[in-house]
């Protein structure tokens, strides 16, 4: 006897289900149904996966799409997907469903079904008297695609049911099908149903009550249970129905956007003519063979699998990018294409990296390529709505990003609905250190005071553990956009986005990658504002027009590498962290490649990897470099040898292991899901002995296998990193050539980077840079370049004072009188803007005018309202209160985040109140070990996850940072100095290393105390 | 006018903390997940006020955290004040943590303002509580100075002032934005705030400042709600005979009951129990109370009940005087005049009786629970524990039985199946496992039980339909 379930939710109908759909298809799959029809609720989410799992997994069962719905009324059915047209319909249908209500919610009712022609209606009765008037218009409209639907979960009154259901069917002649309107693989999930149906309905389980399903019925039951449920002919019908259900979600075939391509050419001409166009611009001075033919090989491959419209659409929006002065830049695999660097997607010569097209796209991949482009994070939204006018709302859509529980959520929320105290559950979520690898959270949860023995605690544990990676609900992508030619919703349902203006498809980025389906990325990246706001204030004060091209264009200049090598990188991309400003004085990159690797050796993979050691070993020629072969010689030869970039490890394992593109291609996959899915150690064996069938040593092959496992998922691709190095040198260039319009830039796009606004303004002024604060006569709403006695300089601009809207702004520089105001009282008359007026005040910005900020604000806060008449008349007394030094640098802080004239640390050694220090700027004059104390504010904790425990604090002064290393042992033994100060002073012992010094440090003293008032806040790294 | 503020800042942890002294306890608000309320033992570890759950939890191991309970302290701080009442005339509670008494009232009888602090002290120590205090010619000056521990008793009104004037105006009880627009004109101190006329401070300033400053310095009228103690009805009746048969005690009983019942109706109020302390001739006392089951006022409907609790006595030696108190009295709503309505009532007056007749903890009351388990159907509920207007009952879909054997019978006649399978699967959560197949059976006689069959597929007997 065959079966094929019907009706089956997922843990994609949020909070219903309770199992994954790979889970409910392997599970059909193992009971022998012949089919399973995935209808969760309203929703098409979950079916890519399961579709997926089968085509993995090669599973025999076959899926059949469709969705499960509750009308306004509350009558319930299914719709089933016969065909394609049949699943544009349901699409639609969802579609209008959700777009009716906010997020998460849908909206049905029986007119909406009116319009079915082509989906099969599974109809569940209520058992109530409505349910004649039901039949009556079902049979009407849709007598030919419909069934009534019997679920037998073996609860009271069912025979009465049952026999209800059959007298409908014989009055209305509609056939019935059984089904178990499924919820879980399997009745062990029964306690997570129960845990799930309280989350949704908010109490515990205790007082849930009948909203608590009453057995483990609805799960996937044996057929021999299944016959004694049901009679044969239902069961029979269930196959009848699923023999009708043909469509198969690989039938879904992306159609890109048609018009963009002129009339009378093909895709593929007018791509070959764009990019003839491109080699013009890029390779000015012609081409070299081995180009011109990776070139042909790519269109030559982009033509045979029918990508030409996917690099049309990207390039038409980098050009309108281009064309509105938007700053961008492709990135990620895409990097390794010529063709996109010729279509100008990509910004990365191809002659300075070594491409591989395959890591972008091949046959074996059978995926569409991927491109990343980043554009300037505040213009972003300009190049979203030009697509959404370009295509309507209708054919462009972000894709979805699939929120899930982790272990907070988790444990917050099954907590609860088991009946454990609020206060106890923040205290473990507190606690848990989840970068803990040793010690499992379930143990350390138990070690935090839960009685793992006892019931109720293993009932928690064991839930936590289940719901961990449940989606909760659908949230937008940041920036991934799929575009089609014909309504999206044909294709996969649309539904409203928390955002207003957004909608979002019911797929993640997955699912379109599983199905072949392309997204474009449309991402934000600050260093992109950065460097275009700079390169318009050079136009502007030096008439000097520079673009990204034009600056990599010209040879690697010495100056600006030698400033990189001294790790004066502060506002520089991508080397700017503790961590690059300590390698670059011992990598000392002097060219545009060491630049790349610098960027990519800097991250968790090449550390745990072992290749960084290596590596600077053999830069410094202090070990000599060797290759097994000739072969691993050119892959390897650019790092010295040591493997650095995924695109090495994947051209190794096809060169010495033998390798196809795919099989390499899965290698990659595997190595960046290794931590996950331990799928890295099946490509073991395969490695060790494809390496040595072509010659290689068994020592070579084992230690190029445990640098693969060390890479894991932190490995760096070289394009990504070459994409990087690009805007790493341009903005180490231009803070080098022009610092003044650098740092004024990097100012007007905070946030973004690593560094904070203070830091970025002290960095200026030890840079000799002159900036000058925030006046009311003399500043514009962003910071800008001032020439004060033929000096550069940069203003502060108001956008720098705390709660000042750009509003507000623009009405105070309408009435401001063109020599300024005169006065605080005609600032108050003409200003409009109470609360601007005060902050102002505060910030100093009124210093042109008074010299007492506190009198300053006192008088803006008089409301009493004057006639000008009268004014002078009426004049209140000034404040007496006159601020110290300290009192402004407050006031600075608390106002702007910043003080131009005062440090806290300089005027707290000013007034005699700090211990003897070593300021950062006399650090290097100490010996190697040498002991020393160093003081400063808390400015930044970072404790990366390679650092077995260590915590990097980095202490700023007057003239600079300290980098202070903080063993675990010495933190643990000082923890309260450790977490809670914001003044810290440490003792300990100087290391120092090519040009690099850390403080170690031993002793911890808190001072925070010295500066009340001031708020000074750490950013925390992992 | 002189004024004692007495700030309790461990209200809640004060009663906990004396069973475990060794463990570092933090009372925590749970909206910002910050620390109010914290013992000794954590501040020794680093734990301070304010700081954030996570902060103390990664500075303490074993940490006992506690959430707040601002009803709790509420609750608490009106006993202490009922406490004081002997001792102190006008007292006000203000906020969740303080005291504020009047002293210049109660001079008359005490000598000075050392005397009046030392029969406080005194009544304070009795309660074992952390208290802080001062003395302020304002409440909200003493309100300040006795969050600060200040801990002064003073009359010096200069000493006092200058005080005052040395602490932060983060001290205040301004708002936080408040506090910090003051800071932002270099307003740190309570003596720079003070010296600016509250006229300029008008000016720039919403009304709640003003007020608040107006009221610290005396210049504006602080007006307070005094604590008024829960007003007790006691009577008491000395009897001119004495009394040495229970039937005969009716009638004083029925005299002071007329009393509580003009008490009662001139004040709209009613109450649910009734003390009596009987004395004898041997001076020893029987003490009874007497409990309704709804809130009674009249003296009839109380005589009722008193009747059938006095029919419990027994005399030892005769009755010579005979009190009456009520201490929890409550407002009287109207009763429902609704026709169908009144056999609740009828209902509840059977409930007073048999509460009078058995004692309270003996009437229990089934209520209907949401629970597929059928054991787990109902539950007694004790009617002292029972609000009756409060509940709500879930309704389940399935059919039950009218009768519910108590324990299982294993199945004892042939039976014919009507309905069922019903599966029942419950109880994982509470460790009352049950996993049965509940079936609709009749027997020969045409009875209609209700079988179970278990997992081990033994049959059952569990309820019979009507």
């Amino acid at each position: 006897m065959m079966y094929a379930e019907l009706v089956c939710q997922s843990n994609f109908s949020f909070l219903t289900g309770a199992s994954h759909p790979e889970e409910l298809v392997s599970q059909a799959n193992s009971l022998g149904y012949h089919s399973l029809a995935l209808t969760d609720e309203c929703s098409v989410a979950g079916v890519v996966k399961a579709f997926q799992h089968i085509k993995e997994n090669k599973l025999a069962i076959k899926l059949i799409v469709g969705s499960f719905f509750k009308l306004d009324s509350g009558a319930q059915f299914v719709l089933l997907c016969p065909n394609r047209l049949a699943y544009a319909e349901l699409c639609r249908v969802i579609s209008n469903a959700r777009k009716r209500a906010k997020k998460g919610q849908y909206q049905l009712a029986l007119w909406d079904l009116k319009s079915i022609k082509h989906c099969l209606i599974l109809w569940l009765p209520k058992g109530s008297l409505e349910d004649d008037e039901n039949a009556k218009w079902l049979v009407k409209y849709h007598k030919t695609r419909l069934w009534l639907a019997i679920k037998r979960h073996l609860k009271a009154g069912e025979t009465r049911y049952i026999t209800h259901c059959q007298q409908l069917s014989e009055q209305f002649k509609i056939p019935i099908v059984a089904c178990s309107h499924v919820l879980m693989h399997h009745r062990e999930r029964f306690p997570l149903l129960h845990a799930i149906t309280a989350i949704r309905i908010r109490k515990s389980i205790d007082e849930a009550g009948f909203a608590l399903a009453s057995n483990a019925e609805a799960s996937l039951r044996s057929l021999s249970k299944l016959t004694q449920l049901y009679p044969n002919s239902w069961i029979e019908q269930s196959i009848a129905i699923a023999t009708l259900c043909q469509f198969d979600l690989a039938q879904l075939r992306y159609e890109y956007p048609q018009e963009l391509v002129p009339q009378g050419l093909s895709a593929i001409t007018y791509l070959r003519q764009l990019v003839t166009k491109g080699i013009a611009v890029r390779f000015p001075n012609g081409l070299s063979d081995a180009i011109k033919k990776t070139i042909e090989k790519e269109l030559t491959l982009i033509e045979e699998l029918e990508y030409e419209y996917f690099f049309l659409t990207i390039h038409d929006i980098v050009m309108f990018a281009k064309d509105s002065g938007i700053l961008y830049q492709g990135r990620g695999s895409a990097a390794n294409s010529i063709v996109c660097y010729c279509l100008e997607i990509t910004s990365v010569d191809p002659r300075q990296i070594s491409v591989l097209f395959e890591r972008f796209i091949s046959r074996e991949r059978n995926e569409p390529p991927d491109i990343d482009v980043d554009f300037e994070h505040h213009r972003r939204e300009e190049v979203i709505q030009y697509i959404y006018q370009k295509y309507g709302r209708e054919r462009a859509a972000l894709a979805a990003t699939v929120i899930t529980y982790r272990l907070k959520s988790a444990i917050r929320d099954i907590g609860k609905s088991l009946g454990i105290c609020q206060t106890q559950l923040e205290f473990f979520i507190k606690r848990i250190n989840r970068r803990n690898q040793d010690v499992p959270w379930q143990t350390q949860v138990v070690q935090l005071g839960l009685a793992g023995e006892s019931a109720k605690g293993r009932q928690f544990l064991q839930l936590v553990e289940q719901i961990l990676g449940f989606p909760r609900h659908l949230s937008q992508h940041v920036g991934g956009f799929v575009i089609s030619s014909g309504p999206l919703y044909e294709l996969v349902p649309v539904e409203n986005a928390a955002m207003a203006e957004r909608t979002i498809i019911q797929w993640d980025k997955t699912d379109l990658e599983s199905l072949g389906l392309l997204k474009v990325d449309i991402l934000a990246l600050g260093m992109l504002s950065a460097i275009r706001k700079c390169f318009q204030l050079i136009k502007c004060n030096h008439q000097r027009t520079l673009n990204i091209a034009d600056i990599t264009a010209l040879d690697d200049d010495e100056k600006v590498y030698s400033m990189m090598q001294q790790a004066d990188t502060v506002g520089v991309f991508q080397i700017e962290s503790r961590a690059q400003m300590s390698m670059l004085p011992r990598l000392k990159p002097a060219c545009y490649y060491d630049l790349v690797i610098q960027i990519a050796i800097v991250r968790p993979g090449p550390i745990q990897g072992n290749m960084v050691h290596p590596f600077l070993l053999r830069r410094a020629k202090e070990q000599a470099v060797s290759y097994p072969s000739e072969a691993v010689k050119s892959i390897l030869e650019r790092t010295l040898g040591v493997p650095i970039f995924q695109e090495q490890v994947i051209k190794i394992a096809m060169v010495a292991a033998g390798f196809s593109g795919g099989e390499a291609d899965q290698l990659r996959r595997a190595m960046a899901a290794w931590n996950k899915t331990g799928e890295l150690y099946k490509f073991k064996t395969k490695l060790l002995q494809g390496m040595q069938t072509r010659g290689y040593n068994t020592a070579f092959a084992e230690q190029l296998y445990n640098q693969i496992r060390g890479f894991g998922e932190y490995g760096f691709p070289e394009s990504h990193s070459a994409s990087f190095a690009v805007l790493a040198y341009v903005s180490a260039w231009l803070k080098y050539y022009y610092p003044v319009e650098f740092y004024t830039s990097l100012l007007n796009s905070l946030p973004m980077g690593f560094y904070s606004a203070s830091q970025l303004v002290q960095d200026a002024q030890q840079h000799q840079v002159c900036v000058l604060p925030v006046c009311v006569n003399a500043s514009v709403f962003d910071h800008c370049v001032v020439k004060v006695n033929e000096r550069a300089c940069i203003r502060l601009g108001f956008r720098q004072v705390k709660g000042v809207q750009h509003d507000a702004i623009e009405q105070l520089l309408a009435v401001r009188p063109l020599k300024g105001f005169t006065s605080i009282a005609e600032v108050k008359r003409r200003v409009q803007s109470q609360p601007l007026c005060h902050q102002l005040a505060s910030s100093g910005a009124f210093a042109c005018l008074s010299d007492n900020r506190f009198d300053s604000r006192w008088q803006m806060m008089n409301q009493e309202h004057h006639l000008p008449l009268f004014e002078p008349l009426s004049e209140d007394q000034h404040h007496t209160m006159i601020p110290s030094s300290f009192d402004n640098m407050l006031e600075d802080y608390a106002s702007l985040g910043l003080s131009l004239d005062h440090h806290p640390i300089r005027l707290l050694d000013d007034a005699g109140l700090l211990p003897r220090f070593t300021r950062a700027s006399h650090l290097n004059q100490h010996e190697n070990r040498s002991l020393i104390t160093v003081l400063g504010l808390v400015v930044g904790k970072q404790s990366p996850g390679t650092a077995s425990g260590v915590t990097f604090i980095t202490l700023e002064d007057d003239t600079g940072n300290v980098n202070t290393i903080v063993w675990s042992a010495t933190a643990k033994a000082q923890q309260q100095t450790y977490l809670t100060s914001k003044v810290l002073l440490v003792k300990g012992m100087v290391e120092k290393a090519n040009g690099v010094a850390h403080v170690i440090a031993g002793k911890l003293v808190d001072l925070s105390d010295k500066l009340q008032g001031v708020n000074v806040t750490s950013r925390s790294f992992r | 006018m002189m004024w004692l503020y007495l700030h309790f800042p461990c209200l809640q942890l004060d009663s906990i903390a004396e069973d475990a002294p060794t463990e570092a306890i933090v009372i925590v608000e749970q909206t910002h997940n910050t620390i109010v309320q914290l013992n000794d033992k954590a501040k020794q570890l680093g734990v301070r006020l304010g700081m954030g759950m996570a902060t103390a939890a990664s500075l303490v191991n074993n940490l006992q955290v506690l959430p707040y309970d601002s009803e709790l302290s509420r609750q608490r701080l009106t006993k202490i004040a009922h406490h004081l009442y002997i001792v102190s005339a006008d007292i006000a509670l203000m906020d969740e943590q303080g005291l504020v008494l009047r002293i210049d009232t109660m001079l008359k009888l005490y000598n000075d303002v050392g005397c009046y602090w030392q029969q406080i002290e005194r009544d304070l120590t009795s309660l074992n509580l952390t208290v802080y205090f001062a003395t302020g010619y304002t409440p909200y000056a003493a309100q300040v100075l006795a969050q600060q521990q200040v801990n002064v008793i003073s009359d010096n009104r200069a000493e006092l002032k200058e005080h005052l004037n040395r602490q932060r105006v983060t001290s205040l009880g301004l708002s936080e934005k408040q506090k910090a627009a003051l800071q932002r004109i270099g307003v740190l101190q309570v003596g720079q705030l003070v010296s600016l006329s509250l006229a300029d401070l008008a000016k720039r300033f919403d009304i709640t400042l003003v007020n608040y400053i107006g009221r610290l310095t005396g210049q504006l009228v602080h007006s307070l709600t005094f604590f008024i103690p829960h007003e007790n009805f006691t009577a008491q009746c000395e009897l001119a005979h004495e009394i040495d048969q229970v039937t005969f005690l009716n009638q004083p009983v029925a005299h002071l009951l007329g009393k509580l019942a003009h008490f009662l109706i001139t004040r709209n109020q009613v109450c649910s129990e009734l003390y009596f302390i009987f004395t004898l001739r041997d001076q020893s006392e029987i003490k009874l109370n007497v409990i309704s089951a709804e809130p009674l006022s009249k003296a009839q409907e109380w005589q009722n009940l008193v009747d059938i609790k006095l029919a419990t006595l027994t005399l030892s030696s005769p009755v010579i005087v005979i009190k009456l108190f009520v201490t929890n009295t409550q407002a009287a709503v109207s009763q429902n005049q609704d026709f169908l309505k009144m056999k609740r009532g009828n209902v509840n007056a059977l409930i007073s009786m048999m509460i009078a007749k058995l004692g309270q903890e003996r009437v229990c009351m089934p209520i209907p629970t949401a629970d597929h388990r059928p054991e787990n159907a109902n539950r007694l509920v004790c009617i002292s524990d029972l609000s009756m207007r409060k509940l709500q009952f879930e309704k389940g879909e399935s059919l039950r039985p009218s009768i519910l054997l108590p324990t299982p019978l294993q199945l004892r006649q042939p039976m014919k199946i009507l309905q069922g399978p019903e599966r029942v699967e419950a109880g994982w959560w509470d460790d009352r496992v049950i996993i049965r197949d509940y079936f609709i059976a009749h027997n020969q006689q045409g009875q209609c039980y209700w079988l179970f069959r278990d997992q081990r597929k033994r049959w059952f007997e569990h309820g019979l339909f009507c």
